[in-house]
């Protein structure tokens, strides 16, 4: 049975919403402790303010239904899109029983990976949609 | 591959994580366990108060069963709820790894106000509990949520297998 996945490695990672107009994309930004490697991801996991309030960069975490207004997508080292624009709500663990969404493990590329903001209603400017990201190096 | 979703038990362990009031804007470091030392740590869950009332922790019913005592003077408090959500753990193994970084506590019990669940992240390292922390992500809550609180006691329940 899938959904709690033996944790090689993983590491948070937030992307700031400088902009909250609808279509509006933010590439994930660059990660010291991953820089210049490639990594292998196979577990995806987000969070709302339900469980952490602010980022450890001190920006307040999307609310519960702020992220409900946010697709997130994940490119490979092939540039194909491996997920695509999949809801962030569909990420948070805690409202999918306390299981982690799992992929067939793929070389992701960050910086060709975003999250776009298709409803702003509910999100404030400069709250961020944080993430651990689970994975192997290679 | 291990299809279940619990690691297999071998020997658990709960450590208490005493977080005082003046390390809540820096790292709050793991106590060494020689026995978690060597170990192969297979998960990790918290345990923490559901409670909006301090003190019961389940498996705990009361701070005495910990054989806890308040430093006189000190406010001593469960981690629960409403504060578990500030803070985030940080573990490293061996070859200093991450292997959580600022994972947030709360997702370690997966808790939604009264709605535990008995997942556990698990991993399969050999965890350095003395470079793992404790961090206090929102420390705009110093002086609001945790105000008047000199000390938080944080359980975590670390499930492992002895490296004979």
């Amino acid at each position: 049975m899938y959904g709690v996945p033996i944790i090689n490695r993983s590491l948070t990672i937030e992307v700031k919403l400088t902009s909250i107009s609808a279509g509006q994309i933010f590439q994930f930004p660059d990660n010291q402790i991953i820089r210049g490697q490639e990594v292998t991801v196979y577990g995806i996991e987000a969070f709302s303010q339900t469980q952490v309030s602010k980022t450890p960069n001190s920006n307040n975490v999307v609310s519960a239904s702020g992220a409900a207004g946010l697709v997130v997508t994940f490119q490979d080292n092939t540039s194909t899109n491996r997920v695509y624009e999949i809801p962030y709500y569909t990420l948070l663990s805690y409202l999918n029983g306390g299981i982690i969404r799992e992929f067939k493990p793929f070389k992701c590329i960050l910086s060709k990976s975003y999250v776009k903001v298709l409803d702003g209603t509910n999100l404030t400017v400069n709250e961020a949609a944080f993430f651990n990201l689970i994975y192997k190096t290679n | 591959m291990n299809l279940t979703l619990f690691p297999t038990i071998t020997n658990c362990k709960t450590i208490v994580v005493p977080i005082y009031r003046q390390d809540f804007g820096s790292q709050t470091f793991f106590p060494y366990d020689k026995e978690l030392d060597n170990s192969i740590v297979k998960g990790i869950r918290t345990e923490y108060s559901i409670s909006p009332n301090f003190g019961n922790v389940p498996p705990y019913s009361i701070l005495a069963d910990l054989n806890l005592t308040m430093p006189l003077g000190v406010t001593g408090t469960m981690m629960r709820i409403p504060f578990a959500k500030f803070f985030g753990i940080n573990l490293v193994d061996d070859k200093n790894n991450n292997i959580l970084q600022d994972y947030p506590i709360c997702a370690l019990t997966q808790v939604r106000l009264n709605q535990p669940t008995t997942y556990i992240r698990r991993f399969n390292a050999k965890i350095n509990l003395q470079k793992s922390f404790i961090s206090l992500l929102d420390k705009t809550e110093i002086n609001a949520g945790l105000a008047g609180v000199d000390l938080l006691y944080s359980l975590f329940t670390f499930y492992y297998k002895p490296i004979k």
